[in-house]
């Protein structure tokens, strides 16, 4: 309890009818944010404290647990190199040029963020499906997308790539175009411009949509059950491996869970540390 | 070495300008102040916020696409809409350098000033670098990022990644108005040493007319997007063309008058109920001209002092002040007649020291004298100066503009 005993220490040192002022205006903000972290700690706390280490650990070595996590990682970074080969041209364009339809893109590109997943699956379906709009033609070349690990990427690409564009957006955006003026006039091309002003300079904005597309990606679960279903080994990524443990195996399903965390908690990290850099203060 | 005719309409604005450097206007030549071979000449482009200074040169580099027009640098032609030619900003060699630097904030100030030399070795770019550093007087500081230099060393930086490209004309957006007062002052100094010394020719944007005419070989007066008048600062300054050039350049009072004599030795024209002595002024006796009275080189004489001959000598009273603390501004109004109506006819610009040893703050009641020479006529009001030695470029299509 740092902040009680901080707020508590400030009123101290200030005249007595103050402090009183003070902790009884202070109250509500402690007492909401002690609420909140207690919501939020004490599920992640449980997850770890149900078994010991050894429990978290051992079930990770079996087979449906090892091949899930294989599967999450290749198709979440998958996904996430997908987003930035086509995103990153979409981003620079929706930062930098005017042109008709500029607000109706930027929208679209928007709203896969708000969608709720399980309505991208419907709608991947729909698209992609055997009786779905390109689904037939694809069928009778004989590409089937549903329910294979490429309809996993596909469903956390519609989903997380938007986080991609939208950071990278931003990054672009914040690029000084003067300075890219001033590359042209010491007699430097606009493409070489671009690899030694514009993406040094929105790298840090960059490498924090990448990192938040591939946690998303990592976590993706509606929309990959409703396109992919829930095949292991194929399309059983750890999100809905666990949904599967927690009906049969309770100890994989806390074992995953509880590697999630880490791993979510590792993301964080890296993206903080990816984001301060565009602070400046190295 | 370069000749320029620029015309771009933006909403509520309209750029027409005309400007020829390296002028093969002989007349220019004779003045000995002015006697600099073409390479050394810097321009200084200056008038008020918001009358196209930024806009120009902007168009000059190639970042602004003009509606219309030709800019020829060195002999090539850089852009012309009528024969479709717009040679882009990187191929220009146009060293700009921005109002705030615009430095790269991610590389070191090494990289900055290395950043437009091409493909050229290590040792050699390094020793360009270094020598340009050095002569920039920025050494030892080449490992540091621009965040963490003072303001007159970023702008020192900035000057050296342009000067580096070896541009055939340096484009500086007022480069010294981020700066503090002494900084401006040593900054001003060594750019001129500078310019003279590497000769590339330069064009400069101020709205501060001191440093427009401490740095400039001819200063061009702009305004509402046009050139009014182009010509070496004394000349632009007590000889204006017009009375929006004599504002611009300060002068304080304007008048209009009527021209009623004329000889060898001067002119007389009467303003209000007053009849200056002026010098000849080759304007018929009969016109109607515009003068302009510089506010500093009226002389204050006190009233006991002996009559003698001087010219245009009056008596009246201050009837109000101000103080820059350099400078007294006395708002003068005339005993008898009158040179206009309104609470004061002149402003007289006084030295501090001057103000203080002849007592002013005591004494209200004084003598002035106006020299002829400090009285400048101009052409009558709404007069258009001729064309080939002012560059102002007849407006292209007047159809939309009041």
């Amino acid at each position: 309890m740092g902040l009680l005993e901080r707020v508590i220490q400030q009123g101290a040192e200030a005249p007595s009818r103050i402090t009183h002022h003070a902790l009884l205006t202070r109250l509500p903000l402690i007492l909401g944010a002690m609420l909140f972290t207690l919501f939020v700690a004490l599920p992640l706390v449980a997850l770890f404290t149900r078994t010991g280490l050894v429990g978290l650990v051992v079930p990770l070595t079996r087979p449906v647990a090892q091949v899930a996590l294989r599967l999450s990682l290749l198709t979440a970074t998958a996904t996430t190199a997908l987003a930035v080969l086509a995103g990153t041209p979409l981003a620079y364009l929706l930062a930098r040029y005017q042109f008709r339809g500029r607000a109706a893109l930027d929208t679209l590109v928007d709203l896969p963020v708000v969608l709720p997943p399980a309505v991208a699956g419907v709608a991947l379906l729909m698209a992609f499906g055997r009786r779905g709009l390109l689904g037939g033609l694809l069928a009778e070349w004989g590409l089937e997308v549903p329910f294979t690990s490429v309809a996993v990427i596909m469903a956390q690409t519609f989903v997380a790539a938007p986080l991609y564009v939208r950071a990278a957006r931003a990054g672009f955006g914040g690029v000084d175009q003067r300075l890219e003026q001033v590359s042209a006039t010491l007699g430097v091309s606009g493409w070489a411009t671009f690899w030694r002003v514009t993406l040094p300079l929105a790298r840090p904005a960059l490498l924090g949509g990448a990192i938040m597309t591939w946690a998303r990606a990592l976590g993706e679960f509606g929309a990959t059950i409703l396109f992919a279903g829930n095949f292991a080994g194929r399309t059983q990524t750890m999100p809905l491996a666990i949904y599967s443990a927690l009906q049969s195996d309770l100890e994989a399903a806390l074992a995953m869970s509880a590697a999630l965390v880490l791993v979510s908690f590792a993301v964080l990290l890296a993206f903080r540390a990816a984001t301060r850099r565009a602070v400046g203060d190295v | 070495m370069f000749d320029l005719r620029i015309y771009k309409r933006l909403p509520g604005f309209e750029l027409a300008v005309e400007l020829v450097h390296g002028d093969s206007d002989p007349s220019r030549r004779s003045t000995p102040a002015l006697s600099v071979t073409k390479g050394q000449t810097l321009t200084v482009l200056f008038g008020p916020s918001g009358s196209g200074k930024t806009l120009t040169l902007q168009c000059i580099a190639g970042l602004v696409r003009p509606d219309a027009g030709r800019i020829v640098l060195d002999g090539e032609v850089a852009f012309d809409s009528a024969a479709g030619i717009d040679t882009p900003p990187q191929a220009r060699r146009v060293g700009y350098v921005f109002q705030d630097y615009a430095l790269f904030p991610h590389l070191t100030v090494g990289q900055n000033v290395a950043y437009g030399l091409g493909r050229q070795s290590r040792p050699q770019v390094r020793s360009i670098v270094d020598s340009m550093l050095a002569l920039m007087r920025l050494e030892g500081l080449a490992d540091r990022r621009p965040r963490e230099l003072s303001g007159g060393q970023q702008q020192r930086v900035a000057l050296a990644r342009a000067l580096v490209t070896r541009p055939r004309l340096l484009l500086l957006d007022e480069p010294f108005s981020a700066l503090d007062g002494p900084t401006r002052a040593e900054l001003r100094r060594d750019l001129r040493a500078l310019q003279q010394q590497l000769g590339i020719p330069t064009l400069l944007v101020t709205h501060d007319l001191a440093e427009a005419y401490t740095l400039a070989d001819r200063i061009a007066v702009m305004s509402a997007g046009r050139i009014l008048q182009v010509g070496p600062p004394e000349e632009v300054v007590y000889r204006p063309n017009t009375r929006e050039v004599a504002r611009c350049t300060g002068g304080t009072n304007l008048f209009v008058g009527q021209v009623r004599a004329c000889a060898e030795e001067g002119c007389t024209v009467q303003v209000g109920d007053v009849q200056l002595d002026t010098l000849p002024c080759r304007q018929a006796p009969g016109a109607i001209v515009e003068l302009s009275i510089r506010p500093e080189r009226i002389m204050l004489l006190r009233l006991d002092r002996p009559p003698g001959p001087r010219d245009n000598e009056l008596t009246g009273c201050i009837v109000d002040e101000t103080s820059s603390g350099l400078t007294h501004t006395l708002y003068f109004r005339l005993d008898g007649p009158r040179l206009r109506n309104g609470a004061y006819d002149l402003e007289i610009d006084l030295p501090a020291y001057v103000y203080e040893r002849l007592d002013v703050g005591d004494e209200r009641r004084w003598s002035i004298s106006i020299k002829r020479s400090a009285i400048h006529v101009m052409g009558p009001p709404g007069f258009d100066p001729p064309q080939s030695t002012l560059s102002i470029l007849p407006t292209i299509d007047d159809s939309c503009s009041k």
